[in-house]
């Protein structure tokens, strides 16, 4: 058997990429074989993988569903893809954590800021040069689809405040605190442990500057929230925010993000 | 630790050199709302967490 586009094919002896493209899909014009570009007149070996790509081409939506299942642990893409995660404050964390969400193909993000994206935000937050000025929310929305066009990405381009993070936040599974401002931080927390008590939350507190990376870590509050980070170190004037450090913390947050969504914290 | 008797949270957040602002303070296993950390006054026997924040993200 072999596997094409991810999906079962019958093998027979000394097909090639060709002899499958030309059945399955003649526009291709890459093909990747066990991993690797391969020529189309490779020969094929029983139990091999072939992907056939037309380069620039977008996967469809069953493709990419196939594609995630296959990359994934079994039994994860089934937890995840219909999945709620909402996202407070779209800056170096925010960004990284939706984008590593989308990634893995968590199925619905509910993204939250009010700023516009600017030059100083470009060493560590997930937008372009090109993308200067525009809304953070929109910004961010465009980019995670171009990395998985099937999400359901909504947006709110709002300040958000204690009162009115448990009404914007309702509906969602999972919360990830990724504010700048220690008073916001606090707050979603007391949200979290009020209002919308029972969500999963994950905050971050303490990742500034170029600290040891071990420094950071996830810290239970309590079953189902957490707070990533040192802390301590505080963004402030000789001790900036950079893109290693906060991604750190980021992925911290979104690795617990996803263990919440599987049930494994 | 010993507190003046009658020490609100918001008092005792100062006293500690925190801004009340950035901290989550749980007394006696209840979340105490921003608002009210003036007017909940810590007694004798009290058991309080604090959850600090800094800044940055």
């Amino acid at each position: 058997m072999l596997l094409v586009n991810e999906s079962p094919y019958e093998f027979t002896k000394d097909i090639t990429p060709s002899d499958l493209a030309a059945k399955i899909k003649p526009e291709a014009d890459l093909f990747i074989v066990n991993g690797f570009p391969s020529e189309a007149t490779a020969v094929l070996e029983d139990g091999d993988s072939c992907w056939l790509i037309r380069k620039g081409e977008k996967p469809a939506a069953d493709e990419m569903q196939r594609l995630l299942y296959a990359r994934h642990t079994p039994g994860v893409h089934d937890k995840i893809k219909d999945a709620a995660v909402g996202v407070m404050g779209l800056g170096g964390l925010g960004s990284l954590v939706a984008i590593a969400l989308a990634r893995i193909g968590v199925g619905r993000l509910l993204l939250v800021d009010f700023d516009v994206v600017e030059p100083s935000n470009l060493n560590r937050q997930q937008y372009f040069v090109d993308q200067v000025g525009e809304k953070k929310t929109a910004a961010l929305k465009e980019n995670l689809s171009r990395i998985n066009p099937y999400l359901v990405i909504e947006t709110v381009d709002a300040v958000l405040t204690e009162e009115s993070i448990p009404e914007v936040f309702g509906a969602v599974d999972v919360l990830a605190e990724c504010f700048d401002g220690a008073e916001m931080k606090a707050a979603a927390l007391r949200c979290a442990l009020t209002a919308l008590k029972g969500k999963g939350f994950v905050g971050a507190s303490g990742v500034a500057g170029f600290e040891d990376n071990n420094t950071v870590c996830t810290r239970k509050i309590r079953d189902g929230v957490y707070v990533v980070g040192d802390g301590e170190t505080a963004a402030r004037p000789g001790q900036g925010l950079m893109a290693p450090r906060v991604g750190i913390a980021a992925h911290h947050q979104a690795n617990q993000i996803l263990r919440l969504l599987l049930g494994e914290a | 630790m010993t507190v003046a008797e009658g020490l609100a949270v918001e008092s005792l957040l100062l006293e500690l050199e925190l801004n009340p602002a950035t901290v989550v303070v749980e007394c006696d296993s209840k979340i105490i709302l921003r608002d009210d950390y003036e007017t909940t006054i810590l007694k004798e026997g009290s058991v309080v967490e604090l959850i600090k924040f800094v800044g940055g993200g």
